[in-house]
């Protein structure tokens, strides 16, 4: 090969390594950490409200429920904010049909091993605020980017009661989850008075190994107000108007009190990992018997307590003053994410644990 | 040679017609005796090595139906020597002169043979035509056929003479090749590489009753047969060198080659691929905002590139005798990202466009000097698709990805599924607000999902043709017809993430098989001192059965022409008429849904019943030799359009229309052509247009109602008026001009630059029309298209310098196009007349975007930005810090980017000729 031709084939390379310019590229400038980092950490300033609150199974990230006021029709999604908070990473809407002429809500969001979600779907019509009555509800899966529709709800469960609403879902393995059946009714609004009555009434299984999902009921559950899972087939659960934490095997049906709280009040919400347990405890919350509806519930936040049932030792990691709701530990059981009751709108704080 | 004896010499020789917009020309000449300049009678003048015609008693000889290119011609009498003239040029629709002039008694006394083209002076040439050869594209700063075509005359880019897009014809190698289906609205869908290219032209009148099918133009080319020795060429050209704003991400790579195959047969190859990562570049003002990411890197627009690949094939195989065979294969494909603004921070959203073309052809000709019989068979099958793309690109070297894009819902769409496509289409999602913006606030820029739109069309066509032409003494006949069976598909849907309901419109899908025949009779007799042209041509569509609506039966035209030349005190002045007729789009007879810029509506209803459209041209032309090197033209022409496809109302529902054939118009212009072809080191050449164009409605999608006045209680319904049509370029001035370095001229200080060839475009034009409105768009200020854009100008060089590396010769060039980095407006705001909106409707459309959502914005939001809360409490609320950002993202929607030409831009090219 001449020289020349070896200048040539070099001058033509040289032509084609070089790289081109790039366009532009979004530069986005959004916040890579909370608002004030000061314990209790508060993640979320929504002026409308965010709830039920739950950890991915990685505990990357924090999933709850969030009031779009920027969506004309104010659905409720789901929201994933990153664990050390920020901004949020992603929205999970209703976006099916009609959705634009309906107020449609997630809720109850559960997080399994396998990275499918569990929640509740809520519809109603629009030009109601979030709804009074909606008129569909559902229990849906959410996998590998495909939603299925696991439960239309309300439905008679084989206890014979019929469950009305879904709360505190949470996965049991990969093919199951359990959840507390609820009632849930309407009393005419006034001033000061709730419009929107949920209690529950009985712990239910839903086996999704099958092609058809199938119900079961807890035997013993009955006026059960709040379900977690723990190791296991273990589950922990609380119930109307008591202040106990029970503690069921699944297989064998043993059940035990691993807390008592006693006079500090009702108990519920309850969440476990390892040894520690997180629950709420008393302040606004009420139990009575109606005279038309029967034992009703009615929770507007309470005390955060956390105890370690190696010693039974029982800490209130927060202001005992401030409400909370739903607490849900980490999967390392260092941080917990909660719904704040603070002020009208209800936000989600972080609490870490020493 | 005198011009009054050339003029005189081209009459006499009674050349060949002018075999318009076709691929051969003709050779024709004399055999004198040097001394007594008596004719030779016959005398035996051969080309390419065979023996095809006899001089007169005059000693005039014609060879007809020479393909254009390159040719050997031979001389041969009795008692004299053989004598050979190479390299004779002969180009397509003209006629290249050789004279003989020999010594009777001597064999050894030099003899002296003219060989020249003139297109100028010829009389039989009745058509207009502006041709460029395949070694002007390599020397002048154009890329591709298109480019080089719109350098002439009266071109507006692909609108010829003012017409609409696609009333304009392809012909191939004599074959013709037309995307009959959208060609007013969709590209041809193949293109010709130019390295195959033995010469392109525009024949914009007169052109042959051969020919049909177009209304302002014919685009005319011919394509290189294999040579007798092999040869090629291979070029790579880039702006990878240059950076910023200089580097627009362009690669193109060129490879082909051409040679014999034994002793009777040749072939061309070429491949010609080119990626740009912003295939649409703009020079649009950098925004003045530091955070729209524009404004570090204003150039390139993302999701905006573009890669196309052409690869054609030809051989040829003589089959003995005057039998040639010709075979041809064309496959082009092209590939766009199209950036959106309202896309631009979630760019996957955007939509893309995929067209590719299929053309195979096989041509048996069949040549003597009296008769030549040319049997055409052609395959043209075009696809085209838009949509959102189911993956993203990888591009692998530079906007290149070597693979086809697909999209989702193709299955839906080329099954041609509405059943299934009335629910969601499967992977579309529907749009939001986007949260990725600078400014964070719902408002002008969309995520999380596409517009939904999926539209796909199919056209296949198997076009037979056959051509006969038939010499005599005083004149020549040309016959013959075409057959074409062609068959349509389409399917568009739009807003596909949702369900087919009350305000989602129902998915529109055809399936039919048009037909379409022609044939044509044209006779040319030449006298004296003129040459008459008579032609009628015949031509019928049928739409089919298959389509629902349409009536039973043919539409049928038939359409005259008539030229007349002559030759008048050393010009050849040509008077021409001619009707013309066209086939409508056949999109025009199916239902189109769409959703347009202009919001006149997203549905038009199709008309199976539309006809021809037709066209009625005048034209005078004188042509004329200034000075023996140079050449002058003046084309007068009108031309009158009528039945034109345009939208009318139906019925009371504003939005409901149809297409229909209510539009007609009218097209008059001057234009003024002057040329100085290369010689002694340089050339130029001045095309100067001078034109009106006229019409009810500017394109078929345009909805066209009557003004209808009620002062007084009665309804007036007044007359049509005509208004500029959207490519009514009244000025258009452009300047070609070429030199080189002589290689021994200059003093040393210049050895440097010896060789080095030049090529620089200037082109002028004043502005298109464009229409006013007030600022709501709904009321128009004056008539449609009664103001201008402003003027343009463009200047574009090419420089290139011979290099030598080894035995191989080649060359490095520079292409600059806009070297002045001229900021030509293409389009306005209809309510401003700007390219930008107005400090005034920019607030008002942020108000508007912040009424609708006044909501405050959380820190956790992702529309949360930091520099906008302004109080630091952690959200972004109230109009002082929420308007801002409306405002701020009003502005960086709102740049009129494509407003703007394309800027400067660079090519460095490496070639090598073997």
């Amino acid at each position: 090969m001449s020289a020349r031709i070896g200048s040539a084939i070099l001058a033509v390379g040289l032509l084609a390594a070089c790289a081109h310019d790039a366009p532009f590229r979004p530069r986005v400038d959004r916040p890579q950490g909370p608002y004030d980092p000061t314990p209790p950490v508060r993640l979320t300033r929504n002026p409308l409200g965010d709830r039920f609150p739950a950890w991915l199974a990685d505990g990357t990230g924090i999933l709850y429920s969030t009031d779009r006021a920027d969506r004309f029709d104010h659905d409720r999604c789901l929201a994933l904010l990153p664990a050390a908070g920020g901004a949020i990473e992603r929205y999970i809407c209703y976006q099916g049909g009609g959705s634009d002429d309906s107020v449609d809500a997630f809720e109850s969001v559960a997080a399994g091993m396998n990275g499918a979600l569990a929640f509740t779907h809520a519809s109603a019509f629009i030009g109601f605020s979030w709804p009074i009555a909606p008129y569909f509800r559902s229990l849906v899966r959410l996998a590998d980017g495909a939603a299925q529709v696991l439960l239309d709800v309300p439905y008679v469960a084989p206890s014979g009661r019929t469950h009305q609403a879904l709360s505190h879902l949470a996965w049991l393995g990969a093919d199951t989850l359990v959840y507390v059946g609820a009632q849930v009714a309407y009393p005419r609004p006034c001033a000061g008075c709730v419009d929107t009555l949920q209690w529950g009434i009985e712990i239910a299984l839903l086996d999704l190994s099958g092609a058809v999902p199938v119900v079961s009921v807890v035997p013993g559950t009955g006026g059960a107000s709040a379900v977690t899972v723990g190791a296991g087939d273990t589950i922990y659960y609380t119930l109307n108007g008591d202040s106990r934490v029970l503690r069921r095997a699944l297989a064998s049906g043993d059940t035990a009190t691993v807390h008592d709280f006693g006079a500090a009040g009702i108990a519920r919400d309850p969440s476990v990992r390892g040894r520690r347990l997180v629950a709420v405890v008393g302040g606004a919350v009420a139990f009575y018997v109606d005279t038309v509806l029967g034992p009703v519930q009615v929770d507007n936040g309470g005390v955060l307590h956390v105890v370690d049932l190696s010693t039974g030792g029982d800490s209130v990691p927060v202001n005992p003053a401030d409400l909370y709701r739903r607490p849900a530990l980490s999967p390392d059981g260092k941080h917990v994410a909660v719904e704040g009751v603070l002020g009208r709108a209800t936000d989600i704080w972080l609490v870490p644990l020493p | 040679m005198t011009i009054r004896g050339l003029v005189l010499g081209v009459v006499l020789a009674a050349a060949a017609r002018g075999a318009y917009a076709q691929t051969n020309g003709a050779i024709a000449g004399h055999v004198r005796q040097r001394d007594s300049a008596l004719p030779i009678a016959g005398a035996q003048v051969g080309l390419d090595g065979r023996w095809l015609a006899q001089t007169d008693s005059a000693g005039f000889y014609r060879i007809r139906e020479v393909r254009s290119g390159w040719h050997l011609v031979t001389m041969r009498a009795i008692g004299f020597e053989t004598m050979q003239r190479d390299s004779v040029l002969v180009r397509a629709g003209q006629v290249s002169l050789v004279n003989f002039t020999v010594d009777v008694y001597t064999i050894d006394k030099p003899v002296v043979i003219e060989a020249f083209a003139d297109s100028i002076l010829d009389p039989a040439l009745v058509a207009t035509v502006q041709r460029i050869s395949g070694e002007e594209l390599r020397r002048f700063p154009v890329t591709t056929l298109e480019e080089a075509v719109s350098l002439s005359a009266g071109a507006v880019g692909e609108s010829y003479r003012g017409g609409r897009l696609g009333q304009q014809a392809f012909v191939l190698d004599g074959l013709g090749v037309k995307n009959q289906l959208d060609a007013s609205t969709g590209p041809l869908g193949v293109r010709i590489p130019p390295d195959i290219l033995t010469e392109a032209s525009l024949v914009t009148n007169g052109f042959s009753a051969r020919y049909g099918q177009a209304l302002s133009g014919l685009i005319n080319v011919v394509t290189k047969d294999g040579g007798d020795r092999w040869s090629g060429r291979a070029a790579f050209e880039s702006d990878r060198l240059l950076w910023g704003s200089a580097d627009l991400g362009l690669d193109r790579a060129v490879a082909s080659v051409d040679g014999p195959l034994g002793r009777s047969a040749g072939v061309v190859a070429v491949l010609d691929a080119e990626g740009r990562l912003d295939a649409d570049p703009v020079s649009a003002p950098r925004p003045a905002d530091p955070r729209d990411p524009r404004n570090d890197s204003p150039v390139l627009l993302p999701h905006n590139s573009g890669e196309r690949y052409d690869a054609a094939a030809k051989l040829r195989v003589s089959l003995g005798g005057p039998q040639t065979l010709r075979l041809f294969a064309l496959r082009s494909a092209d590939q766009r990202l199209l950036y959106a603004p309202n896309y631009k921070y979630d760019e996957q959203w955007a939509p893309a466009r995929r067209v590719t073309g299929d053309l195979l052809s096989a041509h048996l000709q069949r040549a003597t000097n009296n008769l030549t019989a040319d049997l055409r068979t052609g395959y043209f099958t075009r696809a085209f698709i838009r949509g959102t793309l189911a993956q993203q690109p990888s591009y692998r070297f530079g906007a290149v990805t070597g693979r086809a894009f697909h999209f989702v819902g193709e299955g839906v769409a080329r099954a041609q599924d509405t059943l299934a496509a009335r629910d969601p289409i499967a992977g579309l999602a529907p749009p939001d607000w986007s949260d990725r913006s600078p400014w964070g606030v719902p408002a002008f820029f969309l995520g999380a999902g596409s517009n939904g739109e999926i539209a796909w069309n199919r056209y296949r066509e198997l076009r037979s043709q056959l051509d006969v032409s038939v010499g005599g003494p005083r004149g020549d006949v040309y016959f013959g017809g075409e057959l074409s069976r062609q068959r349509v598909r389409t399917f568009q849907r739009v807003l596909g993430y949702l369900a087919v309901g009350d305000s989602v419109p129902p998915p529109t899908a055809s399936d039919f098989s048009p037909t379409s025949a022609a044939a044509y009779v044209e006779a040319q007799a030449r006298g004296e001192d003129f040459v008459l042209t008579l032609g009628l041509r015949y031509d019928q569509f049928d739409p089919g059965t298959s389509l629902p609506g349409t009536r039973v039966g043919a539409r049928r035209t038939i359409n005259p022409r008539f030229g007349f030349s002559t030759v008048l005190k050393g010009a050849t002045v040509v008077v021409s008429w001619g009707r013309f007729s066209q086939a409508p789009d056949f999109q025009y007879l199916v239902d189109a849904a769409f959703d347009d810029t202009l919001r006149t509506g997203r549905f038009r209803r199709g008309n199976p019943n539309l006809g021809f459209e037709d066209a009625t041209q005048y034209e005078l032309s004188v042509r004329a030799r200034p000075t023996p090197s140079t050449t002058l033209r003046v084309n007068v022409f009108n031309k009158l359009l009528d039945g034109l496809v345009a939208s009318v109302p139906l019925g009371v529902d504003p939005d409901s229309t149809i297409f229909a054939q209510w539009d007609f118009g009218n097209v008059k212009g001057a234009e003024v052509i002057f040329d100085r072809p290369l010689a002694g080191g340089w050339g130029v050449r001045f095309a100067y247009t001078l034109q009106q164009a006229t019409a009810t409605a500017t394109d078929a999608f345009q909805l066209l109602r009557r003004i209808r006045l009620d002062p007084a209680g009665d309804t007036i319904d007044p007359a049509n008026v005509e208004f500029p049509l959207d490519y009514d370029r009244r000025h258009n001035l452009t300047v070609i001009a070429q030199g080189r370095v002589p290689d021994s001229a200059g003093p040393r200080l210049l050895r440097p630059f010896v060789g080095i060839e030049g090529a620089a475009i200037v082109r002028f034009s004043s502005g298109l029309p464009f229409t006013m409105t007030n600022a709501t768009g709904d009321t128009l200020i004056g008539l449609p298209n009664s103001h201008r854009l402003p003027s343009q100008l463009a200047v574009d060089v090419l420089l290139r310098r011979p290099v030598r590396v080894g035995r191989w010769q080649g060359s490095v060039y520079m292409d600059v196009r806009n070297l002045l980095n001229r900021r030509n407006i293409e389009a306005v705001r209809r309510e401003t007349g700007q390219p930008g909106v107005t400090a005034s409707q920019l607030a008002a459309i942020a108000e508007d975007a912040y009424q609708a959502h006044p909501e405050p914005i959380p820190y956790e939001s992702p529309r949360y930005r930091p520099f906008a809360d302004t109080d630091g409490n952690g959200i972004v609320e109230e109009r002082g810090e929420l308007y801002p950002l409306f405002l701020a993202a009003a502005r960086d929607y709102l740049q009129p980017l494509f407003a703007y030409g394309p800027p400067r831009m660079f090519r460095l090219g490496v070639e090598l000729v073997f």
